[in-house]
């Protein structure tokens, strides 16, 4: 295990839970840096995530949860990290599975991502989650010829390669399935690993009922330009 | 072929003079860029032309075998989505920009907290 790994929490109004997660991941995963990226957050998320003595880059205003991630990045790929793990800042994502998504990375892969749907375990999210999930992997399936089953996962661990594209370039809102032909484009290797999800432990989903349907065109639109985009570098 | 009627003609002449003076006027008090002030010197000019030479738009109709209305219409819809698409391509790069510049400044708004702090651990232990 290299010991220059970066835990990068995006958090919006995640005071509620931030605390939790931070410490979570002290106790299962303590060889790593954390790092919360405040998204503009209108409660305490920042000040509590400064008590817990996590690094905290505050954004001065909301700028999306694509924003704050590449933020991180962009910081992991400044400081010489050689391995970033990106957590949400709402409890879902298990810290004592971390552990499996480096041993992934140490086996030369170069991403990889903490999948519910691999195998079933666990927490399963709602049917209509799954069923976009299913029609966003046959997407990346048809595209990037790669069968990805959680596409929206964003429970990722990638390699300092991909930490030098992602701080360069990452897409907006709503980024990890986009982010995934990225990926392909630049020819990185991913793996699935299969991991057991909690429902959120506060907060809410980016994601509400009324923005679904946005959502689905927005990401299926987004993979079929991203897929005919030239490339930047 | 019909002539356009001297109301039209007074019409575009007001247009014409009206867009001139706005742009001139924006260009003068430095609210417009460069950028766009040629984009909008260009559209008054061709109004402008419109303007001195109104058969001009019949030539054109008889060309594209339009009524001189409809011609004038669709050379204003050509010029607005063009503009539009335009802007569109600005607004996209002033919020790549202005992503880019939150995160420098997140970034930067950090470290100068540290080196406040390395400052702070530096005086105390001089003080001892």
């Amino acid at each position: 295990m290299d010991s220059r790994t970066l835990i990068i929490i995006p958090a919006y109004n995640e005071g509620q839970s931030i605390a939790p997660v931070i410490d979570n991941i002290r106790r299962d995963f303590p060889q790593g840096d954390i790092l919360v990226v405040n998204d503009g957050s209108r409660d305490d998320t920042s000040e509590v995530a400064h008590q817990k003595t996590a690094f905290v880059l505050d954004l001065p205003y909301n700028s999306g949860i694509g924003a704050a991630v590449q933020t991180g990045f962009l910081f992991a790929f400044r400081n010489g990290y050689e391995v970033a793990i990106q957590v949400d800042g709402d409890g879902q994502h298990p810290a004592n599975e971390i552990h499996k998504l480096t041993e992934a990375l140490d086996e030369g892969w170069d991403v990889a991502i903490g999948s519910r749907f691999v195998r079933k375990t666990g927490y399963q999210s709602t049917f209509f989650r799954r069923l976009g999930n299913r029609i966003f992997s046959s997407l990346i399936h048809l595209v990037c010829g790669q069968k990805i089953h959680d596409t929206t996962s964003g429970f990722r661990a990638v390699n300092r390669q991909v930490i030098s594209l992602f701080a360069q370039t990452y897409p907006g809102d709503y980024p990890e399935v986009e982010a995934l032909v990225s990926l392909d484009k630049y020819d990185f290797r991913i793996k699935e690993i299969p991991v057991e999800m909690k429902a959120r432990q506060g907060g809410r989903s980016s994601i509400s009922f009324f923005d679904s349907a946005y959502y689905m065109i927005k990401v299926t639109l987004a993979v079929l330009i991203t897929a005919i985009k030239r490339k930047d570098f | 072929m019909e002539t356009i009627a001297p109301h039209l003609r007074v019409i575009i002449a007001i247009m014409c003079f009206t867009l001139i003076g706005i742009v001139v006027e924006l260009i003068r008090q430095n609210r417009m860029r460069e950028r766009f002030a040629i984009v909008w010197m260009g559209a008054s000019v061709l109004v402008l032309v419109f303007g001195i030479w109104p058969d001009l738009l019949n030539v054109i109709s008889r060309v594209v075998k339009l009524h001189h209305l409809t011609t004038l219409f669709t050379l204003c819809l050509i010029f607005l989505v063009a503009i539009i698409l335009n802007f569109t391509v600005t607004i996209s790069t002033l919020s790549e920009r202005n992503r880019k510049l939150a995160q420098e400044v997140a970034i930067a708004k950090f470290q100068i907290e540290e080196l406040k702090r390395s400052l702070d651990s530096i005086k105390c232990g001089s003080d001892i």
